[in-house]
């Protein structure tokens, strides 16, 4: 039994060279190259190996399809059968939809890499830069930020944007370091174009300081910042554009990691980011779809924010929610790569951790929230919806693929039926070669289109970073499902900052 | 045949993680993007990086004129990079120089030339510059007024604190800005222009204002008022209409003759503006567009297909400019703009009444 798990283990696991295996099983044994038929040659090499590890193990074993004898498979027994085939069936069934699944995914990350390669690229409102320009006012949430919150201030304040029309806007929320004094600090200097809100009350998180900060907004358009964020001098223009677009309820530009060279995480992280922004949204905006309201780096319109009832401050994904209420409403999201900003993605594995298990809660939060709504929208095109329900399930696809894993290994061990069980182990197969390569060919896209090649080197070792997501998606999912909805507020983690004040807005990795 | 079966798949697993483990070992690229720079490489800011490089030059050449100039290369500088001309035999030395040799040629005085040349480097003029007809230039930086005779090539940019004009037929590549007034004459293209005041061909002076045709009184039309109004197809304003607020068109959008928009306009598809419309506000068009004569628009114009724009055509205003913005632009004379013309693909400037014959072509 144990060889059996190890040769299923192995032709799961080693799957990106399954194709090369049977090949040559087939080739070795002259059959008829029927997918079945390939597969039960090469199961039947994997058991091989194990027989010759230990020869006694087919004869004592439970009946299964997998079964050799003399070289060849034998049916199971026919009460096995009965007994495992109800089970099975629906066992086979969940597995056909997961399946499904995993091939929609696959098809949607390949559709949205060639159209960021060879597709019409889509900048419609980069080229405005001569207008009169709304009134924004650039909120800055901030908690204990003391090492970054005058980087962006001062970035801030040297924007390329008429300052009769800029407000910047920090809102401390409760710090307990210099933060608070480091606002006061800038805005005594500014001369009036910091105004900060410090907020002494009310439930921890960026939702909630948001809603709290909405009241205090008179201008159309609100801009939102993390801390560790340093805006180019022309990034306010470039955001404030789209919403002279009567249309545009929300604007979202790319972010940028800048301590990619501190360690193995964060270059992975760069990368990831670059597939995220670089190909998946901006091909989301070419082609019409539902580019996503990302919580920072971008803005909203003040009067449209209004309209959806405002910040939700229960919400652990308030970009997410804020995206599909906002459509839901009619307005439009607008996403470009042009606008550009650096960030500061986790240095280390447990914060990277926190911070997508906050992001996946939030987002099926969302999920569960908005998915029906948006099926029944009749005035969206069938397009978009489309889009947002995958864009809504992203993150629940990891535990689906989980299971989808399970199920497979399950029934190639109770083997319902011989072809299915073959069908379903080579469908995992299949997901982990041609599957997981959609999202790696998008990653190699997106560095591709950024002019550096050379970090495609790291690409194999994304592997890593997508295993350990997958498996804290699942468990921050599976642990959320079973979560009173109360208790989601109290839940928020902020992530941790790496940057030293004395270090400079931008620097390069040592 | 086993083993070499197992030998092939480790190696299929193994080989692509060598590379990643020596980049990890040894790190080569880990430098963040580079977002900040993109911003200072601007075309539009181009023109004030060569200018100061420029100026800064002629500052060490009043100090110590014997340390900068070269003396086997009389006109040029110790470093190769800056050729000092006097008159159009001096200029035409200079086009006869590739760009390594010579890469800024600088003239303190006027120039004047009559025959054709092409200058591989950029040039800055302390005066005015008067281009001969059929003349190549990579960039020009006037500190005065430009000419450009019928006929030339701007391929890079070209950026004057006076006026430009640029001759018939034409072709202004990358971008033309001016402090002024940029002058396009027809048969030019153009990708990119920049000034306070941009006209087309000719001025044309407008005969009565937009509004003055409409009928007041019971005659009038309802003042149609919607703060954001949508519209899920096509939709026709009627004329003279008066319409306050956003709208928005998911389908074709009409605005009839005469009519007056005071609220920013978005349309999906195709957008027709006919004659003597005003519009106080943005326009946003997802599909090609046509703007009639006579049409006031004093805000954003964004076309994302094709846009023709008919004689006696305002964009953005005396006391606020504006961007006009086409995939493909095709600008009858007699227009005006105050601010951007930014034409993403092509922009041509035809003769009165043309714009319509293409369109129907």
């Amino acid at each position: 039994m144990v060889t059996r798990i190890l040769a299923a283990v192995l032709l799961v696991g080693l799957s990106g060279a399954g194709h090369v295996v049977s090949r040559g099983a087939h080739e070795a044994q002259s059959e008829p190259t029927t997918a079945g038929t390939t597969a039960a040659a090469l199961g039947d090499n994997i058991l091989d190996i194990g027989r010759r590890l230990k020869p006694v193990i087919s004869t004592d074993a439970p009946a299964g399809p997998w079964t050799v004898k003399d070289g060849s498979l034998l049916e199971p027994r026919s009460s096995v059968v009965e007994i495992q085939s109800t089970v099975g069936v629906l066992m086979l069934a969940v597995l056909y939809v997961i399946i499904f699944l995993i091939c929609v995914y696959t098809v949607r990350h390949y559709g949205f890499t060639l159209n960021r390669l060879f597709g019409r690229q889509r900048h419609p409102y980069v080229p405005v830069d001569n207008t009169w320009w709304p009134d924004v006012t650039v909120v800055i949430p901030a908690h204990n930020e003391e090492a970054v919150i005058g980087h962006i201030l001062d970035a801030l304040l040297a924007a390329d944007y008429p300052s009769e029309h800029l407000r910047i806007m920090p809102v401390d929320d409760r710090s307990k370091d210099r933060t608070r004094q480091i606002i006061e600090s800038y805005r005594d200097a500014s001369g009036g174009r910091i105004q900060p809100f410090f907020r002494t009350e009310g439930i921890p998180g960026k939702a909630a300081v948001l809603r709290d900060a909405l009241p205090f907004i008179d201008t159309e358009v609100m801009l939102v910042f993390d801390a560790d964020y340093v805006p180019d001098k022309g990034l306010i223009k470039h955001l404030a554009v789209p919403f002279l677009d009567p249309e545009i309820g929300a604007v979202m530009g790319r972010v940028v990691p800048v301590n990619t060279g501190r360690n193995l995480l964060t270059r992975l992280l760069e990368m990831e980011r670059a597939g995220g922004y670089q190909v998946d949204q901006q091909a989301r905006m070419n082609l019409s779809l539902i580019p996503q309201y990302g919580g920072t780096v971008g803005g909203v319109r003040v009067s449209a924010l209004k309209s959806v009832g405002g910040w939700r401050e229960d919400s652990l994904a308030e970009d997410t929610d804020i995206t599909f209420r906002l459509v839901l409403d009619g307005w439009k999201i607008v996403y470009s790569n042009r606008y550009e900003c650096y960030e500061e993605v986790p240095e280390s594995w447990p914060v990277r951790i926190r911070q997508i298990q906050r992001w996946a809660r939030g987002h099926t939060d969302a999920a569960l929230r908005y998915s029906g709504s948006l099926l029944r929208k009749k005035s969206l095109p069938l397009k978009q919806r489309l889009d947002g329900l995958l864009l809504l399930g992203v993150y629940l696809m990891a535990p689906i693929l989980l299971v989808g894993w399970l199920l497979a290994f399950a029934l190639f061990f109770m083997g319902v039926h011989r072809l299915h069980g073959v069908f379903a182990i080579l469908a995992v197969a299949s997901y982990n070669t041609i599957g997981n390569f959609a999202a790696f060919f998008e990653i190699a896209a997106a560095v591709r289109l950024d002019g550096t090649i050379r970090r495609i080197r790291l690409l194999p070792l994304n592997i890593l970073g997508f295993v350990v997501s997958m498996i804290s998606v699942t468990t921050a999912i599976v642990s959320h499902l079973f979560t009173r909805r109360d208790d989601t507020h109290v839940d928020w983690k902020k992530t941790k900052r790496f940057r030293v004040a004395s270090e400079g807005a931008v620097y390069v990795a040592t | 045949m086993l083993y070499l079966l197992a030998l092939i798949t480790i190696a299929w697993l193994v080989l692509p993680f060598i590379p990643a483990l020596v980049e990890l070992k040894r790190p080569r690229d880990v430098q963040p993007l580079s977002i900040a720079s993109r911003y200072r490489f601007d075309r539009r800011n181009t023109a004030e990086v060569v200018a100061s490089e420029v100026y800064s030059f002629l500052q060490t050449l009043v100090a110590f004129p014997d340390r900068v100039l070269s003396k086997e290369n009389p006109g040029m500088d110790v470093s190769g990079r800056f050729r000092l001309i006097g008159d159009e035999d001096d200029f035409h030395a200079a086009a006869a120089s590739s760009p390594e040799v010579c890469n800024i040629v600088i003239s303190r005085e006027i120039v004047d030339c009559r025959t054709p040349a092409v200058i591989k480097g950029p040039v800055y003029v302390g005066t005015s510059f008067h281009g001969a007809p059929a003349s190549v230039y990579e960039s020009v930086f006037g500190e005065n007024d430009v000419y450009l005779g019928p006929g030339s090539r701007i391929r890079n940019s070209l950026y004057a604190k006076g006026f430009i004009v640029a001759d018939k037929e034409s072709a202004l590549f990358g971008s033309i800005r001016s402090e002024c007034q940029i002058l396009v004459r027809d048969g030019c293209s153009f990708e990119r222009l920049d000034a306070p005041s941009i006209v087309f061909g000719r001025s044309v002076r407008r005969n009565r204002s937009s509004n003055a045709h409409r009928p007041t009184g019971p005659e009038a039309a309802p003042i149609i008022r919607g703060d954001r109004s949508y519209v899920e197809g096509n939709f026709v304003l009627s004329r003279n209409a008066i319409f306050e607020g956003n709208l928005v068109v998911h389908g074709r959008l009409l605005i009839g003759r005469g009519a007056h928009i005071r609220g920013n306009v978005k349309c999906r598809h195709d957008l027709t503006v006919e004659d003597d419309v005003m519009v106080v506000g943005h326009v946003f068009c997802g599909g090609d567009a046509t703007v009639g004569r006579s049409v006031e628009l004093r805000g954003v114009v964004n076309v994302e297909g094709r846009l023709n724009v008919s004689t006696g055509t305002r964009v953005g205003s005396w006391n606020c400019s504006a961007s006009l913005v086409a995939e493909t632009l095709i600008i009858e004379e007699g227009v005006h703009v105050t601010g951007t013309v930014w034409a993403l693909r092509n922009g041509v400037v035809v003769i009165e009444g043309a714009s319509t014959h293409r369109r129907a072509a």
